[in-house]
């Protein structure tokens, strides 16, 4: 039976260039669309489009982080929690020093340092990513919560709102800075060494330790950039929501990403896919997640679904791979 | 060479002193802390975490990671308290919350074995899975007990408690099978070298497969306990319990790369030291979400640590 | 008594087009140790495949006490008393000895192992071989050659009346290589038949009572041991190499570029002193396990740091230079192609570009597409490689083409040293011939070339200078019209006084 999975999937993949993961992917974005046409119409106004790209951007971007990491054979489950705790960190500057400037600014600034750490124990130290993020993940939210003591963090000075959450040509500002976002990574991945580097490092670091590529910078460097990405989405988040707290960094956000990346193409086990991809994926993401709510069907299911989509998406990843040898 | 091997050594006490410097600065505190009352009742407290941290140490033996051993608890309790709420009697649910933990953990050790998923990937899988089902079956409400339970969950002769007593026959048990049986042998030979193992002929896929479903009920019986102390089961249960269970399997010198370590006193010595560390600073006062982040700060200096262990080789290439 | 315990005759088997074997035999008799020899690729893994059950011939039989048997498994193959100690120990370092012995077969009384039968049981196999191990030592505590004899006793417990070795001195110390020769010895007592696989053609001089020599998949031929040599055994092992017609011109001046000395790795390298000079081909020369991979992995620093010293001829002045530095200046194309050599899953283009990713770079670090693009076309046209264009994947073309990509895109770093290892291997005639004329030619233009190679012919049809290795040691410099006879000569000897 799995032969049988596997020639349907060559097939397709031979008609439409396209590897078998996309196609299902594209298979499954299709039929939430013709479905979301037929029961509600309404879905496809302009306001409602522009409101799923405004609602998806925070998960977008930390997405894009992700896909890097992963391109890279890695894994940063430290993300959410990465951006929850830079989040608070610059909103308490910023209500300090009455400085937006100055707030964003220390929300970038720790989600690099936070993406260091990550990296320097995984790249020098040669940790284990799963594990390293894991207990980087518990840290952040650890101290997320402590110097919050669960309260939310609500007054953040007007002009950050102001500036946030404004509108440019009808389309939020947290559109802009997506899109700026995935036109950056996209482009250092596809068309700087640095990108050609960590696709060559997530298929191989043994050829490229021959060929004098700098392995552990590289590794590095790709978690830094997820950090980085990590403290833009804690400056989207806080505006979309109002306030920072511990809780945008809960369990079900780490799940969403990781959905997000592995329907959108990229592998786990490195040196496939492209960030473009995982962006797609979040917007599929949040699009099943709408259709979810549209059918009354439990927050709680939805997240069966989306482990049940990331455990098939792997294992189908796995057995291309192998098919392949 | 010296110096790596005091290094090496001291790393390997470290931990227990670590246990008795925090035991010690915490009594100093509060000198009832080291009284027998005291220590019985951080034993009775630690029951749920130490069942749990059983099958996790059982599983990293193995050289493998289940983190889905917290929501396997939500779900099998969660399953438990509606049939108990739909009038099923205490054993029936009680056999039945432990067939679920022993499917739950199929589950993993089909998608691992079968599926041949990542154990780390596979099991984030389910553990978002398993909280998902497990909220949906308890609704995201609080399912209260029957008061029978409460009363058993607290139950005691004298100081000593029942939960501390079952805790103690299934560490046994557990490392009676690690160390004693057939299976436990292929358990550490996979650990030090799945491929090795599969050379030699031993019975790979069938052990890591039984390994997850024996993880699985000890995860249920640990989310038993739990409830039990409380007498309620909440969609909190086993949130993050998982983590904390690898940090006390580590703590407990049981190394994450497999194949070493004492299932019982590693067991012992972990959940002993967290709950050292909870109930001092609940005692203190301190915030108890500060455990969450000690809970991680433990992990890194563990792994540090393993890393530096293995490092003196490792940096050379 | 000295009955034929086992006979292999005529096997044949073949993996695809590769033909591994293509009439391969082995005569066996009771309480003998047969020494079993031959180049890499001769066939002698595949053949104890299929007599320890781990792979099935495509024609021929195997006789098992004059009875014909057909092995499915190692399981199959235990049941007839055929047991196999590989190279690579199998073995659990965090378990003890006993453990590591019973592993497969533990007693067991009501699913509790018995403690007791274990521990005596150990006892008795280990006094049997003449080991004093303690049955509770961890096993990670042991040397090689202990860890081997906790191995041989596993394959004791099945009483065994086959034994296979494979390779089994080549991590041994001197001391433990004669512990082994004592056990050989007993076990031989005990009427325990023995195949001995190794390249270490000296020692079978030592236990073996007769030598069986494969090459190309056949079997060559078997004789008692007293019955030949040393040099006799290497003959027969390479093969006749037709009158090697040289490809280099003889005239070039002597010019210094890389000077080692002293050189040493841990027990990687355990010796290397030579030259190299400028636009020369310096053919490394020795039989399997000698050190050749490790020695010029070390010098370019790809296994840690070694010691000793590499100097470069900086303008006439000799000046030491680290291993990293030579890195820089040296392309590499590893013995391992698929692991080592090509990004299976990614492009021609990709490929190309990596160690050339400065050159075909611009400002901000962003790749130039073009300068890229040109970089891969002028890799496929100066070396012909087969390819539709650029964008295909290197996993689909063929292992002669993937090779090429290899070379080509080393080629474009401009190379000061070129190390080959093994760079023609499983490729076909015509690819090999372009390899090696690519060899030359950038010889010619002045790169100095370090050439490993198991096929002394082609060594020989192109090399300048021979560099002689033997366990780990460079241990002769021959020059370029050295015969086929006195190399192969050469690689008998071995290091005076190795230390142990």
């Amino acid at each position: 039976m799995v032969n049988m999975i596997t020639s349907i999937l060559n097939f397709g993949r031979i008609k439409t260039k396209l590897s078998p993961p996309l196609l299902i992917t594209g298979l499954m974005f299709f039929a939430a669309l013709i479905f979301l046409f037929l029961n509600s119409p309404e879905f496809f106004l302009l306001k409602n489009i522009v409101n799923i790209f405004n609602q998806c951007a925070v998960l977008a971007i930390l997405s894009l982080g992700m896909s890097t990491v992963m391109i890279g054979g890695g894994i940063d489950l430290s993300l959410p929690a990465n951006m929850a705790l830079s989040a608070i960190f610059g909103s308490t500057i910023m209500i300090l020093t009455g400085s937006v400037a100055l707030g964003c600014l220390i929300m970038l600034i720790s989600g690099v340092a936070i993406g260091s750490l990550n990296g320097f124990a995984i790249a020098r130290l040669r940790m284990i990513p799963f594990v390293v993020t894991l207990a980087t993940m518990t840290i952040c939210g650890g101290i997320s919560v402590w110097v919050t003591n669960s309260v939310s963090i609500f007054n953040q000075p007007e002009k950050f709102f102001d500036i946030f959450l404004a509108r440019v040509l009808g389309l939020p500002l947290s559109i802009y800075i997506l899109i700026l976002c995935l036109i950056m990574t996209q482009i250092a991945m596809s068309f700087t060494r640095f990108g050609w580097m960590v696709y060559a490092v997530g298929t191989s670091p043994a050829v490229c330790r021959v060929s004098r590529i700098p392995v552990k910078q590289v590794l590095f460097s790709t978690y830094v950039l997820a950090g980085f990405l990590a403290g833009v989405s804690a400056i989207v988040v806080t505006a979309r929501l109002g306030s920072a707290s511990a809780n945008i960094g809960n369990d079900s956000v780490i799940l969403d990403i990781v959905t997000a990346c592995v329907i959108g193409g990229v592998s786990i086990y490195g040196g496939k896919g492209r960030p473009f991809g995982a962006c797609v994926g979040a917007v599929l993401v949040v699009i099943l997640g709408n259709i979810l709510n549209l059918l009354e069907i439990s927050f709680f299911i939805g997240l069966m679904l989306k482990g049940f989509l990331i455990i098939f998406f792997v294992s189908l990843d796995g057995l291309l791979v192998k098919q392949n040898e | 060479m010296n110096l790596d091997f005091t290094l090496n050594r001291a790393l390997d006490f470290a931990f227990p002193i670590f246990l008795v410097l925090v035991s010690l600065g915490f009594a100093l505190v509060e000198p009832s802390f080291l009284s027998l009352e005291n220590i019985f009742g951080m034993l009775h407290a630690m029951a749920p975490i130490a069942v749990i941290s059983t099958g996790m140490a059982l599983i990293v033996i193995m050289g493998k990671l289940d983190i889905s051993l917290g929501s396997i608890a939500l779900v099998s309790m969660g399953v438990s308290a509606t049939l108990l709420q739909s009038g099923y009697g205490f054993i029936s649910s009680s056999v039945i919350a432990l067939l679920v933990g022993a499917t739950l953990g199929a589950v993993n050790g089909f998608i691992i074995c079968i599926l041949k998923v990542n154990p780390l990937i596979a099991t984030l899988g389910t553990m978002l899975t398993f909280r998902g089902l497990g909220n949906q079956i308890t609704d995201a409400q609080v399912v209260v007990l029957p008061d029978g339970f409460r009363a058993l969950g607290n139950f005691s002769l004298g100081i000593i408690y029942f939960d501390t007593v079952i805790c103690l026959v299934l560490l046994i048990l557990v490392h009676a099978l690690h160390r004693r049986t057939k299976f436990g042998k292929v358990v550490t030979a996979i650990g030090n070298d799945e491929t090795t193992a599969e050379r030699v002929g031993l019975p790979v896929t069938r052990t890591i497969f039984f390994s997850f479903v024996i993880a699985g009920m000890l995860a249920s019986i640990g989310g038993f306990f739990a409830s039990a102390q409380v007498g309620a089961v909440t969609s909190f249960l086993g949130k993050g319990l998982e983590f904390t269970a690898v940090a006390v399997v580590v703590v407990g010198g049981i190394s994450l790369f497999g194949g070493r370590g004492s299932i019982l006193w590693g067991v012992i010595l972990g959940s002993l030291t967290f709950e050292v560390i909870r109930s001092g600073l609940n005692y203190l006062g301190a915030n108890p979400y500060f455990y969450q982040l000690i809970g991680g700060v433990v992990i890194f200096i563990a792994m540090y640590a393993a890393a530096i262990k293995t490092g003196y080789s490792a940096n050379n290439s | 008594m000295n009955k034929n315990i086992l006979q292999m005759q005529n096997i044949k088997k073949t993996y695809g087009p590769i033909n591994a074997l293509s009439n391969a035999s082995i005569l066996l008799k009771k309480g003998s140790v047969v020494a079993l020899v031959g180049a890499n690729g001769a066939g002698k893994s595949t053949l104890m495949n299929i007599l320890g059950g781990i792979t099935t011939p495509d024609d021929g039989e195997v006789l098992v006490n004059n009875k014909k048997v057909n092995f499915n498994s190692p399981v199959d193959a235990a049941r007839y008393g055929i047991q196999f100690v590989h190279q690579e120990l199998s073995i659990f370092k965090t378990m003890t000895v006993a453990e590591n012995i019973f592993i497969n077969q533990f007693p067991t009384q009501f699913g509790i192992i018995s403690k007791q039968v274990i521990e005596a049981t150990t006892r008795q196999l280990l006094a049997e071989l003449g080991s004093n191990l303690n049955p509770h030592h961890y096993v990670e505590s042991l040397s090689t050659g202990d860890c081997q004899m906790v191995v041989i006793a596993r394959a004791m417990l099945g009483n065994p009346k086959i034994l296979i070795l494979d390779e089994p001195t080549s991590s041994l110390s001197k001391y433990e290589k004669e512990k082994l020769n004592l056990v050989i010895g007993r076990l031989k007592d005990a009427g325990v038949a023995i195949i001995y696989i190794t390249h270490f053609i000296s020692e079978i001089f030592e236990v073996c009572d007769s030598v069986t020599v494969m090459r190309n998949g056949t079997t060559i031929s078997s004789q008692a041991i007293h019955e030949t040599d040393n040099s006799k055994i290497i003959e027969l092992m390479l093969g006749d190499v037709a009158s090697i017609e040289k490809k280099r011109r003889k005239e070039r001046n002597k010019n210094i570029f890389l000077k080692v000395d002293k050189l040493q790795n841990e027990n990687k390298v355990k010796e290397a002193t030579f030259e190299l000079n400028k636009g020369e081909i310096l053919g490394i020369w020795g039989l399997l396990g000698s050190g050749r991979t490790e020695l010029v992995r070390s010098i370019i620093g790809l296994d840690g740091q070694p010691k000793g010293t590499i100097l470069i001829n900086n303008h006439g002045k000799l000046t030491p230079i680290s291993a990293e530095y030579l890195s820089g200046i040296t392309a590499y194309v590893s013995e391992d192609r698929r692991g080592e050599g090509v990004l299976l899953p990614m492009s021609v283009l990709k490929n190309t570009a990596l160690p050339n990713l400065q050159k075909v770079s611009g400002n901000f670090g962003m790749i130039m597409l073009n300068k890229a693009r040109n970089l891969a076309t002028r890799v496929i046209k100066s070396l012909s490689i087969k390819v539709s264009n650029f964008d295909q994947k290197v996993g689909t073309l063929s292992g002669g083409n993937q090779q090429k990509i290899v070379f080509g895109k080393w080629l474009e770093t401009e190379p000061y040293l070129l190390i080959l290892d093994e760079p023609t291997r499983g490729l076909d005639i015509s690819a090999k011939g372009e390899i090696l004329k690519i060899a030359t030619d950038l010889a010619n233009n002045g790169v100095s070339i370090l050439f490993i190679s198991s096929e002394l012919e082609e060594l020989m049809k192109i090399s300048d200078r021979y560099l002689i290795l033997s366990e780990r040691h460079v241990v002769a410099e021959l020059p370029g019209d050295s015969t086929q006879d006195s190399l192969i000569s050469a690689l008998s000897k071995t290091v005076q006084g190795s230390a142990a």
